[in-house]
């Protein structure tokens, strides 16, 4: 099922986090994975893709280096460091506190939500 | 229009929003790769070739708002901050060596001066220039320096019974050492042993001079860069035994170096360093004039001149050369000490710490070779200062008096911020990483000693 594009902007930064704590990918194999993990719920744009690892790469969230892994061609990998494992973790905590407070509001504000 | 023409438009399309042209290449290979794999995909999904060039174009969305968004993320970063400690520290060396030790004298003062713009200006030519030109014509810079290093030696005018400029050539050899690291990726053993054999040159030269303070600077930048190098298994072989391949050879030429050139000379000169007072009149004079004047200065203000100093004008020869330090302290305290070394201590750890950020080892080698230049200098001179003489200190970087040192410390300050300027769009060219050999195998009756040379 395809969702509002507008719920996942808000978690694109930690979905894209989460798919490199498993193992060091490239931009295509991220989309397709990210597709294949969420059963095609999650149709990331290249173009929404790249301007994100880019930045997080700038800020040290994730690395990059050349590999020819599968002999194809040499594509960018993008890893996660350490420092990016520590803002995957903010982002799921805040991600957890935000879904736990909607589901408490759709469930009509009644406390057992949080149970 | 072909397919793969569809895909350089796009990627073209995408990069005109770039404004730093630098950036271009790097992304056009990222956007275009991942343009191949998705048409490879349709086609595996039974589109003809444009047509999955086409939706594959589709998919990737609207190159302009892809490029503008990139353009915000791909920025050269200035180093303002850099550089105004690097100004900083030359005004204040000027104003120094002006207001308390010149006294007068406006020649010298003048040649200062001009020096000082020389090398702001050298600053600046690095500073905006593209330092991967290392990596590009590494043979080059590495001859360069020689060459440059024998001229200064043919011309340079003898003093105390040294060429003075040849000297200061040391300063550049961490750099062009690191240029024949560079370009020895993944060749195993071999590498390191070539490497070795790039360090035997300028360490002869220094040897020759002789330049005992460059000779110590020089080597111990190469045991840093090598091992920094080994550690990020740049030359492919097991760590260990890069190690081992590296200090055995030099704990080895420590060894016979001290035993057959240095000799009792050189105990003694460790010995006369360490404690001054077993050579009162020779080798240890200066350093016990340095410890008394030490002893008598306060935290603020000028200390107490010992009364067997009281006649002269002041007990230590060529103050703003080599002395700059001591004789501050003692003038106006150890608060002066205090203040210059957190602004020096400020711009090492801040520099070391961008070294290691960069992305790219060529970025690395060459901020790390640069920054340990500036920093080996600062100890040198510090340890002279505070009265613990091994070697003439080569200088103080930036304050103490010598246009020659002067000019190259800002050339290479000026080339480690063009690092730090514009390494996060410089890679490393891929290469395949090598098999990993044994370093010595037993096969068929032979024993085989592999260099890992492909």
């Amino acid at each position: 099922m395809a969702v509002d594009k507008v719920l996942l902007t808000g978690s694109t930064t930690m979905l894209i986090l989460k798919l490199l704590e498993d193992k060091d990918m490239y931009g295509y194999q991220m989309i397709e994975e990210l597709s294949k993990k969420s059963n095609d719920t999650f149709n990331l744009k290249a173009g929404t893709l790249y301007p994100i690892l880019h930045g997080l790469e700038n800020e040290g969230m994730v690395s990059s280096y050349d590999d020819n892994a599968d002999h194809a061609r040499i594509r960018k990998y993008y890893r996660l460091t350490s420092k990016g494992k520590g803002l995957l973790l903010d982002k799921q905590a805040e991600w957890t506190a935000y879904s736990k407070a909607v589901n408490r509001v759709l469930r009509g504000g009644a406390s057992y939500a949080t149970a | 229009m072909q397919p793969l023409d569809g895909i350089q438009e796009y990627s073209r399309c995408v990069c005109d929003q770039i404004r730093w042209k630098k950036a271009h290449s790097l992304i056009s290979e990222e956007v275009e790769n991942h343009l191949v794999d998705q048409r490879d995909a349709n086609i595996a999904d039974g589109m003809d070739e444009i047509s999955a060039t086409h939706q594959a174009i589709l998919q990737m969305g609207d190159p302009v708002m892809i490029g503008t968004q990139l353009d915000r993320t791909h920025r050269p970063r200035p180093q303002w901050g850099m550089i105004l400690v690097a100004m900083s520290l030359v005004i204040v060396g000027l104003i120094i060596r002006m207001f308390v030790t010149y006294e007068g004298n406006i020649w010298r003062m003048l040649t200062q001066l001009i020096s000082s713009a020389v090398g702001l200006g050298l600053m600046a030519v690095a500073y905006f220039s593209d330092f991967t030109l290392i990596g590009k014509y590494p043979k080059t810079i590495y001859f360069s320096i020689m060459a440059l290093s024998v001229a200064a030696l043919s011309i340079s005018p003898i003093i105390n019974g040294r060429p003075y400029y040849a000297g200061f050539m040391p300063l550049l050899f961490p750099l062009g050492f690191v240029a024949i690291v560079y370009i020895v990726r993944n060749k195993g053993y071999w590498g390191i042993i070539l490497c070795g054999i790039a360090f035997l040159l300028p360490a002869c030269f220094a040897l020759f001079v002789p330049a005992v303070s460059g000779f110590l600077l020089f080597t111990v930048s190469e045991l840093f860069i090598i091992t920094i190098a080994i550690s990020k298994n740049w030359f492919g072989v097991k760590k260990l035994h890069g190690y081992l391949l590296i200090f055995i050879p030099t704990a080895a030429a420590i060894f016979l170096a001290g035993g057959m050139f240095v000799g009792r000379y050189g105990l003694k000169r460790l010995q006369v360093a360490l404690n001054p007072s077993i050579d009162p009149a020779g080798g240890g004079y200066q350093s016990i004039v340095v410890r008394n004047l030490l002893n008598a200065s306060k935290l603020f203000g000028t200390g107490d001149m010992p009364a067997v100093y009281k006649s002269l004008r002041f007990p230590l020869p060529e103050i703003d050369t080599n002395y700059i330090l001591t004789y501050l302290i003692f003038k106006l305290g150890w608060i002066a000490f205090i203040i210059i070394m957190s602004v020096l201590l400020f711009f090492i750890i801040k520099g070391f710490m961008q070294c290691f950020r960069q992305k790219s080892s060529l970025g690395l080698f060459v901020s790390v070779s640069i920054m340990l230049t500036f920093t080996l200098q600062v100890i040198g001179y510090v340890i002279t200062n505070l009265g613990f003489q091994i070697a003439a200190p080569i200088c103080l970087p930036l304050l103490s008096y010598g246009k020659i040192a002067t000019s190259i410390n800002l050339f290479l300050i000026g080339i480690m911020l063009s690092v730090f300027r514009t390494g996060d769009i410089v890679k490393d060219k891929y290469q395949d990483r090598i098999r990993k050999d044994n370093f010595i195998t037993w096969s068929d009756g032979k024993l085989i000693i592999s260099f890992g040379r492909k």
